[in-house]
């Protein structure tokens, strides 16, 4: 009987199992790649806002506190957007006439509110709290990263799951004390870890796993 | 978590925190009522800001970032539900509606209502007057730790103008904004302590009000460290007590 296969046969059978082999991790490794790339997560991507507002000139430049407006951080569960009321403390008086600052202008002379876009936006289904942490030593540059050295507001880090998890399962690692939460600057010291735990202690931060518990972001 | 019905046709708003619902006010009562207690349930019109979400672009960006794993996974189903449980059609703080003529979900306060910190059971307290004439007297009580946070507040909220000396050499006065008086001078050394705690509710010429920044417990602990700056500026060595003045002696 004639060969039913000619001998290249070997040759192709190897190609498609090694072939499928490499299409496969192939496509896992594109599929996680674009999955933590700022394309899907937009760390890094500064948005389109209606006033290309600058943290780095407020903030460093000017040495104006988060809290001037950011007034609810410490208070409530939402750190909260100053209204155009409080841009204009300054604004009244300065660039006035600046092209940039038209539509804050415009916003106060109609009474429609800025719209500003949301650069941090967890889904509807996660429970977060501003002041929960901020009581417990948790700083803003633990979660926003320098936003004191952004032109341009953009986000720090994912917000996955897996981010929040990390922190809520060794606190000990970030925590810092209260009086350095608005600290942009603050560096983990090196001992950190025994300082961490003694400052656990110290705000009585729950050790007892409910930090991890579902419930407690998914309510 | 609190679902509050604001009347027949009007859908829900939510709020994540300790506010208090509009529960069945009537605008004719005449009575105050106690209505609202956290700042962005009932925010002044004039002073509402919306969030909104993504741009157009950047969601399709997320829509296209997000489905592309999930297509490839053949499960294109999930895409959709996923994207129903993000945006859940419930108002957040100060979030977009498509239901209010100015689009915030954030309503301004009805008429005839006051939110409940700002009820003025105790005058002086809330405007730092008794009769119409500023009060010389601080009405609360003066502690290690109003001070310390009345230094806090201080250095948050004004510092930017007045400097943390209180001179008026603030960073925002060295890029162009109109210098304010160094609090060390003799009219404001002199001025009530009432006096302080009004410029902070009512503003001062260009300087606007703070009243929707500072809390009234916060006016006083900051016009109580002002009092302590003017002191620090204008002391002799004599109102030491005589052991600081003999170490005082000794650096000499
Ligand atoms: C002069 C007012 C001002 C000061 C001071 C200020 N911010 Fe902001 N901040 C804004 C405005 C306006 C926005 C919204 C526009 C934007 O996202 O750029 C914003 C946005 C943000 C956001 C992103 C919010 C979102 O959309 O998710 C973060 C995070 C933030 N600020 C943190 C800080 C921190 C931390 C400080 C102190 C170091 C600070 N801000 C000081 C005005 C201010
Ligand atoms: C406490 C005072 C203060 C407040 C409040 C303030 N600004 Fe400014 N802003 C300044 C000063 C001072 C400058 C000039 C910066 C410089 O020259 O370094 C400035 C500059 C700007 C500029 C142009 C320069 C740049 O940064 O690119 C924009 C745009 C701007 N501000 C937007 C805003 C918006 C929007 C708000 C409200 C969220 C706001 N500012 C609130 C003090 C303030
Ligand atoms: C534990 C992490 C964490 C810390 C610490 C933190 N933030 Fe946030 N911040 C977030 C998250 C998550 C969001 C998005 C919330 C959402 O989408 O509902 C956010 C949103 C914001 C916003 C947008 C408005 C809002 O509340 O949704 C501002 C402004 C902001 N943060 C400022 C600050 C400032 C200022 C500090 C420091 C005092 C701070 N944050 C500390 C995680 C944090
Ligand atoms: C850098 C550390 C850190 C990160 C990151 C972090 N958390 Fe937390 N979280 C804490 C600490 C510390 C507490 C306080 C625990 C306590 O009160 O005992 C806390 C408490 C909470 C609470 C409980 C509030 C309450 O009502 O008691 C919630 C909800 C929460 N976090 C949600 C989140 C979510 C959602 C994220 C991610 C977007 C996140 N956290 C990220 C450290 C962190
Ligand atoms: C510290 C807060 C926190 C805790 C605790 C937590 N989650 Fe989450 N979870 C989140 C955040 C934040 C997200 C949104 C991530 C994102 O943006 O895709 C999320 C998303 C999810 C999702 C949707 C996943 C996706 O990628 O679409 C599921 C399902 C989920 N969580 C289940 C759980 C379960 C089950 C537990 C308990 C074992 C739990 N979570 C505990 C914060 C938390
Ligand atoms: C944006 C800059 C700015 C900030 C921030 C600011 N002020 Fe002022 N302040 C001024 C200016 C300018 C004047 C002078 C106003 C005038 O005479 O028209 C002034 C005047 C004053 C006066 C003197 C009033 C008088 O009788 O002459 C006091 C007291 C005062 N401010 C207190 C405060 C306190 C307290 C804060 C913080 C809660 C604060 N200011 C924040 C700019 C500012």
């Amino acid at each position: 009987m004639a060969q039913l296969f000619p001998k290249s046969a070997n040759v192709h059978a190897r190609v498609t199992i090694f072939g499928l082999v490499i299409l496969i991790c192939g496509a896992g490794w594109a599929t996680s790649t674009i999955y933590w790339s700022p394309y899907t997560t937009n760390v890094d991507v500064p948005l389109q806002q209606p006033i290309p507002f600058s943290h780095k000139h407020h903030v460093t430049d000017d040495g104006i506190d988060c809290r001037y407006c950011h007034t609810s951080v410490e208070k409530s569960s939402f750190a909260g957007i100053p209204p155009t009321e409080t841009c204009m403390t300054c604004h009244s008086q300065l660039w006035t006439d600046a092209p940039v600052l038209a539509s804050l202008r415009n916003s106060l002379a109609t009474g429609q509110p800025l719209k500003w876009i949301r650069v941090n936006d967890l889904p509807d289904y996660v429970y977060f709290n501003h002041s929960a942490h901020v009581a417990k030593g948790i700083g803003c540059s633990n979660c926003h990263g320098r936003v004191d050295r952004m032109p341009l507001t953009r986000k720090a880090e994912t917000l996955y799951m897996r981010w929040c998890l990390r922190c809520h399962e060794n606190p000990q690692q970030f925590i810092r004390p209260r009086d350095k939460v608005f600290d942009m600057a603050w560096r983990a010291p090196p001992n950190q870890e025994e300082q961490g735990q003694a400052l656990i202690r110290q705000y009585h931060v729950d050790t007892s796993g409910r930090l991890t518990n579902c419930s407690t972001c998914h309510r | 978590m609190n679902i509050i019905n604001t009347g027949a046709s009007a859908r829900w708003i939510y709020t994540s925190d300790s506010a208090q619902p509009f529960q069945g006010l009537s605008p004719s009562v005449e009575t105050i009522k106690t209505v609202c207690r956290s700042h962005h349930v009932c925010h002044r019109a004039e002073a509402a800001v919306l969030m909104t979400g993504p741009t157009e672009l950047s969601k399709r960006n997320k829509w296209l970032g997000r489905a592309l794993p999930l297509l490839l996974s053949i499960i294109p189903l999930i895409a959709a539900c996923r994207r129903d449980m993000m945006n859940q059609p419930k108002a957040k703080p100060l979030s977009e509606s498509d239901f209010f003529s100015d689009q915030a979900n954030a309503r301004p306060i009805p008429p005839h209502t006051v939110a409940w910190r700002n009820a003025r059971e105790n005058d002086a307290f809330y405007t730092g007057l008794t009769n119409g004439t500023y009060i010389t007297e601080l009405p609360v009580k003066l502690t290690p730790a109003l001070m310390a946070r009345g230094r806090e507040r201080f250095e948050a909220m004004c510092a930017e103008c007045h400097d943390r000396t209180g001179s008026g050499n603030g960073m925002v006065v060295l890029r162009g904004f109109p210098q304010p008086p160094s609090y060390h001078v003799p009219r404001l050394r002199n001025a009530p302590i009432g006096h302080f705690f009004d410029v902070i509710t009512n503003g001062y010429g260009v300087m606007y009000s703070y009243a929707t920044r500072v809390e009234p417990e916060d006016r006083w602990a900051i016009a109580a460290y002002i009092r302590a700056l003017q002191l620090s500026h204008n002391a002799n060595a004599s109102d030491l007590a005589v052991a600081e003045q003999q170490k005082l002696e000794s650096r000499k």
